[in-house]
């Protein structure tokens, strides 16, 4: 209903325990100074980490 | 990232998450008696690779990841602080960092509301990705 509604096409669903445990890894680290951006595979490997793999969590 | 970009953009999170609601050049160089110029070539540093968005035609940021510094449908609560969010997932990406507590989100028939309680989020539900990883920074806000 919610896709219809905005037009939109069917992504990815994935539960929030999911999300809110990623979070803690992805997130881990952000707020500091010397903080870098994860590499293509580490953000693959985090998102892996919890799950979520397949061409949508693909970065590389 | 030049040091100065990253002393920016940490002090720009410290804002957040001390309970700021607004944050541009002129605030965050107030905070830490930078030169506001200075602070707005680093914020424009800091959008072009992806560090954080800006509002359109401003100095003022728009997301630092979790954080959203404009309003949005989505809130964070912790006892009696609060953070505006950019979407489902960083309403409970608050959450992990800043405590337990409450995630809200506007929606046209009413509030949906996750409680974080021993790392428990309920009543779990579902958060709906639109865009894939690879282009999320394609229309950030989009996504």
């Amino acid at each position: 209903m919610w896709l219809k509604a905005t037009g939109s096409r069917r992504g990815y669903v994935a539960s929030c325990q999911t999300m809110f445990d990623l979070s803690k890894d992805w997130y881990d680290g952000r707020f500091d100074e010397d903080w870098d951006p994860p590499t293509a595979e580490e953000a693959e490997a985090t998102f892996a980490s919890h799950g979520l793999t397949g061409d949508f969590w693909k970065l590389s | 990232m030049t040091p100065s970009d990253r002393q920016v953009r940490a002090q720009i999170y410290r804002l957040f998450i001390d309970g700021a609601t607004m944050v541009d050049a002129g605030v965050t160089a107030e905070s830490r008696g930078w030169v506001r110029e200075d602070v707005e070539a680093s914020l424009y540093r800091l959008a072009e690779t992806h560090r954080i968005k800006l509002v359109a035609g401003s100095h003022r940021v728009e997301m630092a990841h979790p954080f959203s510094g404009v309003n949005t449908r989505y809130r964070s609560v912790v006892g009696d602080r609060s953070w505006n969010a950019n979407c489902a997932w960083d309403v409970l990406a608050i959450l992990a960092f800043m405590g337990e507590g409450e995630a809200f989100a506007q929606e046209a028939d009413g509030d949906l509301v996750w409680v974080v309680d021993n790392g428990k989020v309920s009543p779990d539900g579902v958060v709906h990705l639109l865009v894939p990883a690879r282009h999320f920074w394609d229309d950030v806000g989009f996504t």
